[in-house]
């Protein structure tokens, strides 16, 4: 027996209804030449909020987030900015802030106008690939932002007893006197520090203290980066070498810039010591330089020649223990160097062979007073101290 | 469902070691001239107090910037890059002055569960424990009643062994 809502359906007033809303979703034709993009992008994006359902949103509204996320990805990240082309900018404001955090205000001699010209690059041809015709400010202007207006500034700069004719357009001589002044600080830091480890082992520190990863690591943590003038301050765009000579020429101001000698020794002492040296504390100073596997044994002998043992008097490894040999996880060797029948040194491993490596690591170690146990690095050294102790 | 990672304490550029330095650089103050949620943000600005901080910390640069129709917040820019923003719809005068202070206070770095309250890179000054660092001859895997034993037995085992067999061919 047929239903009566089948049989309802065979009417012919249902069918023609049937037909005339089949009709009214067919698409109507366009006389459009180009096809129309889909709304929706197809599935290749991730769908990333999978998982993340708000449970009091309606069902509605969490499709059109989803939807709007979509979008966004699809739309691609926000163009790279330097912070200067936002509203909440002026350059004298953070160049006095900056003043301040790196305690160069109180400096004599030292000013915003200053500071100024520190962190200022000359734009140059050779330097990566700014040239003087595309300066940041008119690339700025081109592409809509606008620039940092200084005149509008009732404030007047600080004074300061430098005149404006003796001051540097740039920082272009201040760099490599700085590059010199900080090698000069740390090496003879670690030459106070450290004087019992050998000069080529302090000069490989000292070349990564001083390398421009380092440098610039620490100008970032300064916020120097967003200072710059004359260089693209985009991060992307702004090369290590620039942030290391950007810092480099602070270190160089914080000396000249005071007419007392000592003051601006110390000073400048003091930049590098709190910002650059400190990245030594809670390190491993070990880690500061390499020793070549096979130059380990005789770089051992010359220590002990300079130590005071005489040169033909044998290395002695002795097992002191060993526990569980035969397996393969749970073995332990403890192997002791001996001189002149004195204990030297131990180390412990889990072969023979690296017991002994051990050992000759503690032993230099030991030699050179780099081991976990010694005393910690002074970081209050003034300037007088550390001149002093090389004489 | 995921969880917080945790991080281990550290300071940017080991501040406090030798010198302490401020790492905030630069605070700004959203605002709407109307809108009442901005109210407490617009007390704080007309009580003096954010004159007031701007002159106790000149190491910070203070920003503010009126937006119509929108919600007060603070962003606080810090040295090691990160931004932070506090949402002060609402809040009385009072509240925003300690948001502030705190960001004034804060390094910048996230704020995630610590692995532990310490953090050293020296973990012993004594020496890492071997089986022999209290004059023990003997390490763990040797003694008789220890899982670990060595395949092959001692002498005095092979002696001990052969008492053994030796007094229960006699009985």
């Amino acid at each position: 027996m047929l239903s009566r809502l089948s049989l309802c359906r065979r009417h012919p007033l249902c069918q023609h209804f049937a037909a005339v809303v089949a009709a009214s979703r067919r698409p109507v034709a366009t006389f459009e030449a180009a096809p129309v993009a889909p709304l929706t992008p197809p599935r290749q994006t991730p769908n990333v909020m999978h998982g993340t359902r708000l449970a009091t949103d309606p069902r509605w509204r969490r499709r059109m987030r989803e939807d709007l996320y979509r979008r966004r990805m699809l739309a691609g990240p926000e163009p790279e900015r330097p912070r200067s082309v936002w509203s909440n900018w002026s350059r004298r404001a953070e160049l006095s802030a900056a003043a301040h955090r790196l305690g160069l205000a109180g400096l004599a001699g030292f000013s915003q106008q200053w500071l100024d010209r520190v962190l200022t690059f000359r734009e140059s041809a050779e330097a990566d690939g700014v040239t003087a015709d595309s300066s940041i400010a008119h690339q700025n202007v081109a592409k809509g932002y606008e620039l940092d207006d200084e005149s509008s500034d009732s404030v007047a700069m600080a004074t300061s007893s430098t005149p404006a004719e003796s001051m540097p357009r740039d920082n272009a001589e201040l760099v490599p006197t700085g590059r010199a002044l900080i090698a000069e600080h740390c090496g003879r830091f670690l030459a106070r520090e450290l004087p019992h480890v050998p000069e080529n082992l302090r000069e490989q520190a000292v070349s990564l203290l001083t390398s421009d990863q380092s440098l610039s690591f620490v100008a970032g943590h300064l916020g120097l980066a967003e200072l710059l003038s004359g260089v693209d301050t985009r991060p992307s765009m702004l090369p290590l070498s620039v942030e290391a000579d950007a810092f480099a020429a602070l270190v160089a101001s914080a000396k000249l810039c005071c007419p007392n000698l000592s003051e601006g020794d110390e000073a400048a002492w003091r930049l590098t010591r709190d910002f650059l040296l400190t990245r030594l504390h809670n390190s491993d100073i070990n880690e500061w330089w390499t020793i070549d596997a096979q130059r380990r044994l005789p770089l051992l002998s010359e220590s002990l020649a300079a130590a005071g043992f005489p040169a033909d008097e044998p290395l002695e490894f002795r097992l002191m223990g060993q526990s569980a040999p035969e397996s393969p996880v749970y073995s332990c060797f403890q192997v002791g160097l001996y001189i002149r029948r004195e204990f030297l040194s131990s180390g412990f491993g889990e072969t023979a062979a690296q017991a002994q490596d051990e050992c000759v690591s503690e032993a230099l170690k030991t030699l050179f007073d780099t081991a976990d146990s010694r005393a910690p690095m002074n970081f209050k050294l003034t300037y007088a101290d550390l001149a002093s102790a090389l004489e | 469902r995921q969880m917080l990672p945790r991080v281990f304490l550290s300071q940017p550029l080991q501040n406090g070691v030798s010198r302490y330095t401020c790492q905030l650089k630069r605070i700004t103050l959203k605002f709407c001239k109307f809108r009442p949620n901005s109210l407490g943000a617009r007390e704080f600005i007309e009580n003096g107090d954010f004159l007031e901080f701007a002159r106790a910390n000149p190491q910070v640069a203070c920003y503010l910037k009126p937006r119509r129709n929108r919600p007060p917040v603070l962003q606080a820019e810090f040295a090691n890059g990160s931004v932070q923003l506090a949402r002060i719809d609402s809040f009385p005068a009072e509240f925003v002055r300690r948001w502030f202070w705190l960001m004034r206070g804060r390094s910048g770095d996230d704020l995630l569960p610590l692995h532990e309250n310490l953090r050293s890179f020296h973990p012993s000054v004594q020496g890492v424990w071997t089986p022999f660092t209290f004059g023990r001859s003997v390490g763990l895997g040797d003694l008789s009643d220890s899982r670990h034993r060595p395949m092959s037995p001692s002498a005095t085992e092979l002696i001990q062994q052969l008492h053994r067999l030796q007094s229960a061919r006699m009985s």
